[in-house]
């Protein structure tokens, strides 16, 4: 969308009563509140409540050679160089100049050991953490956290997904969380179909509807179990809450200074919306990006993409950081897995589960470091390996949830929140 | 939603134990059947004799697991008619259908009302409407499998008869050929990097229709459901892949290869060979018969005319005779199961394809009862829904009124539970709410189209047409998610808000409902608003509330009556089945 | 375009494999030496690796070290000139090199620029004297140094894409660069002015921010009269499908004359090209996995007249300079895996490019 999208709901923030009489029926006209997921928190707790993630996901698997890990002039190391970093000792690939500078504010860990070779089962196992198998479908990472923490104060829906492609409500990823706890994608970052008022609907009507439709809905749920009405108001109150945030999806309205930082690609263009969407207090963005699964040509590939993440990802962790933000907004770059040392006769790079690298920041994570190593010539990790549920436990206490006590409800069914063999990575949490 | 916190029982062995097996020798039972397919397809079968009433029987059991705790009592005429009107006829009634009822007080009413829906033209509809969203799952849509649901509810076809269909379709009665969409739209390629998905093929089969889901137990036996084993997968899976999809014929037809061995598969843990034949859920290995080379098919492929040949051995005939059977215990249950979940708005058992002996039901004797009786009934579904709608607990209110029965657990059935509309029966009841149905049923009467059914009104109708569609790809989940959880969108949300098929349904139009309501007193606008939307009358202070309402907003009642015909419409207890 | 005539010559050549060397490690490109005795080939291991085929049966000879990155590209000079290579870390060398001889194989380092680019050299172009080369790298920079002494003669200003491949015109006037994006440039070396250009759209794709390139091939015939611009019409990201195509551009008139493709989207890129002295061309192609062949096909027709499928992903061909014999370098069968693959010894497993000697004799007259 080019044109500008200032609908009337952006001024309903100062709602008038237009139901003048209702007064003393108790329907309490809502000021866009959210049901019973909104909890007024103060102090300590306000703060954990308001901490926040960016989850990119570089969709196919991208390769730790070519990014995090280097292994330069060695037999599988590829034709790129690598670069110092501002961390004396610590350098990446010559593909990432801007993260070069910024790695005081980064965390890599390269000895990511996990299970599944394979993108259809491996892409939901890594953004479930791979829990042990309960005969559940767990929630992906963004409904989890949607789940635990809810939206922010900003009432913003929690788990919002910037994707190439179409866009919807994707309620399988909320597993046996419920449908509610699914991720709203936005395709292409734009709004959901239908997220303007046609002009034919005065802002008054609009109102006095919406009004209406609570006084029925209170009526409704005095009378029968809450969590019907809670959802089908739950759905309405989201749709309020991103029409007044309607210009976050007008490009147009955003400094060319900040197109060309992030780049006017769709990785650039979604990350910048993700880095706006979390300002304006959604509680996790995904950002993916497809088409990593460089089989062949992996070379020219990472040639034609790193930078572009780069890019990107730099211009994230530094803005976050400049607006103060970056204490309390985790940032994780991953994919499913990385990429074989091997070079294939196609100039590609196949599918390695068994020693790759992922890189986070912010939220208190210990930055300005790399945790483990692997071998000289990168076909295995050196050091302990760490599995997806590692960092989803690392994660989780960074957030402030306590990954190792807090559990899920599934019915009467307790289940852990994290693989419950595993433990946070100590030297990760600050 | 899969709980593996229910997991408690023993064996499918002991289902599998319990299935007769035939003895005919199948080589001449396949040739006889072989002459029988080219004969024109058989007359609709007879009502079966009818069966002693069930619902009472349902009623005691599930009293009897309630320990005394006082149930809730049973919805007023206006709830009850407004549900069994959406389970039924697949809509809300219109406000004179309301009337009519609400006034007549006569004490076999409700019996009279469900013994009307269920000869009416609309219940037909809403079945195939149904069992296209179980059985499709949202995968597209096809004239040939419309034909064939609507044959199979117009007439009333026996359960096990419209699953054989399913399973063993017959390219030859034109009545029912189109059930074979249910394999081949599962058979479409997804392009180059996603193969034609057969395991998908077995596992709905198995989770459809027998109720249990096989996906874990593909590679190898289930980690946490010890009864699912790899090899019922792997012999079922054989049948299928042995199914081809024809491209000879111009509506959905397979054929099926030579099979003549059995099938050898590996668990990926421990990697030992093991084999087996064709394998029926709830039933046993299928021996695979053994015929000359040369000898193997009845009919032999023809290359030039791009037709497949008929083998002499058919493993789907056998699936279909021995799955779709009042034997198998698994076939039965399921759909009684799905029936029971449709009604009740909760499955006896939970997940619903997810019977196996360590997810017991809720209820196992009315389980039990129920499949017998089904069974019985010649697989009847005509008859099962009526006993289901006149039992008392069908008939129980959704209110909260007395807290001891709303405290009471969902699968003790001791209060009625709310029900997800389906798409299509939010469509339906949005247009005859608004009174579009019948004023677009009137204008094309005086056309000259007189007593035209719903669907032909719509079909006729492009402005109710597209809105069809567009409310189903709004409201409908994804392809391949079962419809069973109430799941609202922001995406439902925004298109009722905002979209201009709906919003132009709240313009005055002859003969809709804004019209009749602009040229009403308040009182009497709220009066009839309530009713064609919500099928009940306004409680006291809501009445007042509103009528001030339009009180004060006299001198813009248009605007006022649509903005209360939007909140109505868009309300939860208009989107709910309660 | 032109209908390929049936051709009695077409048919004379039909080669046949007759050796193979099995090198341990993978390359990127081979080329013989002018006198035919030696064969490099510029490896994945920072190494120019060495054959002596001199003899009945190809002697491998101690690998020359002194790059670090891939060695993208190693050329003879023209005759007894000395063999360039650039490699994937910006550094260009000259070395003299000969074979076996008296069983003491010669390497004398001429001269070595370490940062010739900055970065991947993607290719290099000598002239037809011998006293120029041309190379253009990732730093979107084309360049032009002495032979004899590695100074720099000539640069491009910086350009605003990655430069693929380089062509210097045999009259040494003129200089043509490919880029990521299908846009061939002619340059006057003179003035450093841009002449003409030429954007052969298909020979770039862009697919979820990835751009793919497809330009292979850039040289020029003896002549000077036609530019041969190959590679392929990129279709898929993440399997590398294309479609091989080489390009016959008329240098008067800077347009194209003719396209042949040689097969359809699996079947790739060429990846490498030769001219036979009787005129055909030699192609090798790598395609979607495990896909590659070896092709001989007449200028003018649309279909190779000899395709050897039985290779693995072929990446180089090179022509022994009397016109006998061609080798071609592939690479070994199932090469693509995902996950850790471990050999007998419980050891990772790495790839090889096998290397396979074709006889070009006449097909015997039946």
């Amino acid at each position: 969308m080019r044109q500008s999208v200032c609908s009337a709901a952006e001024h309903g923030i100062s709602r008038r009563r237009v139901l003048g009489t209702l007064a003393g029926t108790g329907a309490g006209l809502g000021l866009g509140a959210l049901g019973g997921l909104v909890q007024p928190a103060v102090g300590e707790e306000l703060k954990q409540k308001e901490r926040q993630v960016v989850l990119l996901w570089l969709d196919g698997g991208m390769s730790q050679l070519e990014s995090w890990d280097p292994k330069p002039n060695t037999r599988f190391g590829g034709p790129f160089r690598s670069i110092e970093t501002l961390i004396p000792g610590v350098q990446i690939s010559e593909l990432m100049p801007n993260t070069a500078k910024l790695m005081d504010r980064l965390a890599i860990v390269r000895t990511m050991k996990t299970e599944d070779p394979n993108h259809s089962s491996g892409v939901p196992k890594i953004l479930r953490g791979h829990p042990k198998n309960r005969g559940v479908v767990y929630p992906y990472f963004g409904s989890a956290v949607a789940k635990l923490m809810g939206p922010t104060s900003s009432g913003l829906p929690p788990y919002l997904w910037v994707k190439p492609g179409s866009g919807g409500f994707i309620s399988k990823y909320a597993g046996f969380l419920g449908a509610k706890y699914g991720a709203l994608a936005l395709g292409d970052g734009q709004p959901p179909e239908n997220m303007l008022p046609p002009e034919t609907l005065s802002e008054r009507n609009a109102l006095e509807r919406r009004d209406l439709q609570k006084l029925f809905n209170q009526r409704y749920a005095a009378t029968h179990r809450r969590e019907w009405n809670e959802a089908n108001s739950y759905v309405y109150d989201v749709a309020d809450k991103l029409m007044q945030h309607s210009k976050l999806f007008d490009e147009s309205l955003l400094p060319d200074r900040d197109h060309e930082r992030y780049g006017r690609h769709d990785f650039g263009r979604h990350t910048l919306l993700a880095r706006n969407l979390v300002e304006a207090g959604v509680r996790f963005v995904q950002v993916t990006s497809y088409g990593w699964d460089s089989h062949g040509d992996n070379f020219n590939a990472h040639a034609s993409r790193v930078p572009k993440v780069d890019q990107a990802f730099s211009a994230l962790v530094s803005d976050l950081d400049d607006r103060g933000m970056l204490d309390n907004v985790l940032v994780v770059m991953m994919a499913e897995f990385g990429r074989t040392p091997r070079i294939n006769g196609s100039v590609g790079r196949d599918h390695w589960p068994n020693a790759w690298s992922l890189a986070m920041a912010g939220c208190g994570i210990k930055a300005g470091q790399v945790v483990g190593k692997t071998l000289d010539d990168g076909t295995d990790v050196a050091t302990e390996p760490y599995d997806i549920g590692h960092m989803f436990h690392t994660w989780y206490q960074a957030l402030g949830v306590d990954s190792q006590k807090t559990e899920f409800m599934n019915g009467t069914q307790p289940l852990p929140i994290a693989h419950d063999e595993m433990e946070p990575v100590a030297e990760l949490l600050a | 939603m899969k709980s593996a916190s229910r997991i408690m029982l023993p064996a499918l062995a002991t289902l599998l134990l319990s299935v007769a097996f035939s003895n005919t020798s199948l080589a001449t039972r396949n040739l006889a059947r072989a002459d029988e397919a080219s004969r024109p397809a058989a007359p609709p079968l007879p009502e079966p004799a009818p069966r002693p009433p069930l619902h009472p029987r349902i009623d005691a059991l599930i009293e009897a697991r309630l320990n005394g705790v006082t149930v809730a009592p049973q919805s007023d005429d206006a709830e009850f008619l407004r549900r069994v009107y959406l389970d039924l006829a697949g809509r809300i009634p219109t406000a004179m259908e309301a009337r009519e009822f609400l006034a007549d007080s006569t004490p076999d009413k409700r019996e009279r009302l469900v013994d009307g829906l269920l000869s009416g033209p609309e219940y037909p509809r809403r079945m195939r409407e149904l069992f296209h969203a179980m059985l499709l799952e949202r995968r597209g849509d096809n004239d040939e499998w419309t034909v064939f649901l609507r044959n199979a509810f117009e007439q009333n076809l026996p359960w096990h008869l419209i699953a054989r269909a399913i399973l063993k379709p017959d390219e030859n009665d034109e009545q029912l050929r189109g059930a074979a969409f249910f394999m081949t739209q599962r058979l479409v390629s997804e392009g180059a990097m996603a193969p034609v998905d057969v395991p998908g093929l077995t596992r709905d089969v198995a989770r459809l229709l027998a109720g249990i889901d096989l996906e874990c137990a593909q590679c190898h036996n289930h980690l946490t459901i010890s009864h699912y084993l790899q090899r019922d997968f792997q012999g079922l899976h054989m049948i299928f892949e042995n199914v081809k999809t024809r491209n000879d014929l111009k509506f959905p037809a397979v054929s099926e290869g030579v099979l003549s061995e059995k099938k050898e598969f590996k668990s990926v843990f421990e990697q030992v060979a093991m084999k087996t034949g064709p394998l029926i859920p709830g039933g046993e290995e299928v021996s695979i018969p053994t015929f000359e080379k040369g000898q193997e098919y009845l009919v032999e492929p023809d290359r030039k005319a791009r037709m497949p040949g008929v083998p002499k051995f058919s493993p789907l005939e056998e699936l279909s005779e021995r799955l779709a059977s009042p034997q198998n215990d698994l076939f039965t249950r399921n759909i009684v199961n799905r029936l029971w979940w449709v009604m009740m708005g909760r499955g006896l058992v939970e997940p619903l394809d997810l019977h196996h002996a360590d997810n017991p039901p809720s209820h196992p004797e009315l389980l039990d009862l129920l499949a017998s009786e089904f069974a019985a009934s010649s697989f009847n579904i005509r008859w099962l829904v009526r006993e289901l709608t006149l039992s008392k607990t069908y008939q129980r209110t959704t209110r909260l009124l007395y807290t001891s029965a709303a405290e009471q657990p969902h699968e003790s059935y001791a209060i009625g539970l709310e029900k997800r509309l389906s798409p299509e029966q939010l469509f339906w009841s949005l247009i005859t709410a608004t009174g579009d149905l019948e004023r677009h049923r009137q204008r094309l009467a005086k056309e000259g189209k007189a007593s035209l059914n719903s669907e032909a009104v719509v079909e006729q109708t492009p402005d109710l047409k597209s809105l069809k569609r567009a409310m189903i790809d709004t409201f409908a989940n994804p392809p391949k998610e079962p419809e069973v959880d109430f799941a609202p969108s922001v995406k439902g949300a925004l298109f009722l808000m905002h979209e201009d098929q709906i919003l132009r349904l709240l313009k005055p139009q002859t003969g809709n409902l804004i019209e009749r309501a602009t040229s009403q007193s308040d009182d009497d606008t709220v009066r009839e608003l309530c009713l064609c939307v919500l099928t009940r009358e306004p409680a006291d202070d809501e009445l007042a509330t509103l009528t001030d309402y339009l009180k004060q907003n006299a001198d813009r009642r248009d605007e006022a009556i649509a903005n209360l015909t939007w909140a109505l419409l868009t309300s939860t207890e208009f989107v709910v089945n309660h | 375009m032109t209908v390929a005539t049936p051709d009695t010559d077409q048919a004379a050549v039909e080669p046949r494999e007759i050796q193979k060397i099995e090198p341990t490690q993978q390359v990127c490109r081979i080329r013989f030496s002018p006198d035919g005795k030696l064969l490099v080939g510029g490896g994945y291991d920072a190494k120019i690796h060495r054959w002596d085929l001199s003899g009945e049966e190809p002697v491998e000879l101690p690998t020359i070290t002194g790059h670090r990155g891939w060695v993208q590209c190693v050329e003879f000079g023209p005759q007894d000139g000395p063999l360039f290579s650039a490699d994937s870390w910006g550094q260009l060398a000259a070395r003299r090199v000969e074979g076996q001889g008296n069983g003491n194989p010669m390497v004398e380092l001429l001269w070595s620029n370490e940062a010739a680019h900055d970065g991947w050299i993607h290719d290099v172009s000598i002239s037809a004297d011998g006293t120029r080369i041309a190379t253009v790298g990732r730093d979107r920079f084309a360049r032009v140094w002495s032979a004899g002494d590695g100074s720099r003669l000539f640069e491009l200003p910086q350009q605003e894409h990655d430069l693929s491949r380089v062509a210097l015109h045999p009259d040494g006037k003129s200089l043509v660069t490919g880029n990521l994006f299908g846009t061939l440039r002619h340059w006057e070396l003179a003035t450093g002015k841009l002449i003409r250009e030429l954007t052969l759209e298909k020979l770039h794709f862009y697919d979820r921010i990835q751009d793919v390139p497809g330009i292979f091939v850039l040289e020029f015939d003896k002549s000077g009269e036609t530019l041969y611009c190959g590679g392929g019409e990129p279709a898929r990201i993440q399997n590398h499908q294309g479609i091989p195509t080489l390009h016959q551009i008329a240098w008067p008139s800077f347009e194209v004359t003719k396209t042949q493709h040689f097969g359809e989207e699996k079947d790739g890129f060429v990846f490498d090209f030769a001219r036979h002295p009787d005129g055909y061309f030699l192609l090798v192609t790598s395609g979607n996995p495990g896909a590659g062949q070896f092709l001989l096909a007449q200028p003018d027709a649309d279909e190779a007249f000899f395709k050897y499928p039985k290779l693995s992903n072929c990446h180089s061909v090179s022509l022994h300079p009397d016109g006998t014999k061609a080798i071609v370098s592939a690479t070994n069968r199932n090469s693509q895996g995902n996950g850790a693959v471990r050999g007998k010894d419980g050891g990772y497993v790495g790839n090889s490019s096998p290397l396979h000697i074709f006889d070009l004799a006449a097909k015997a007259k039946a």
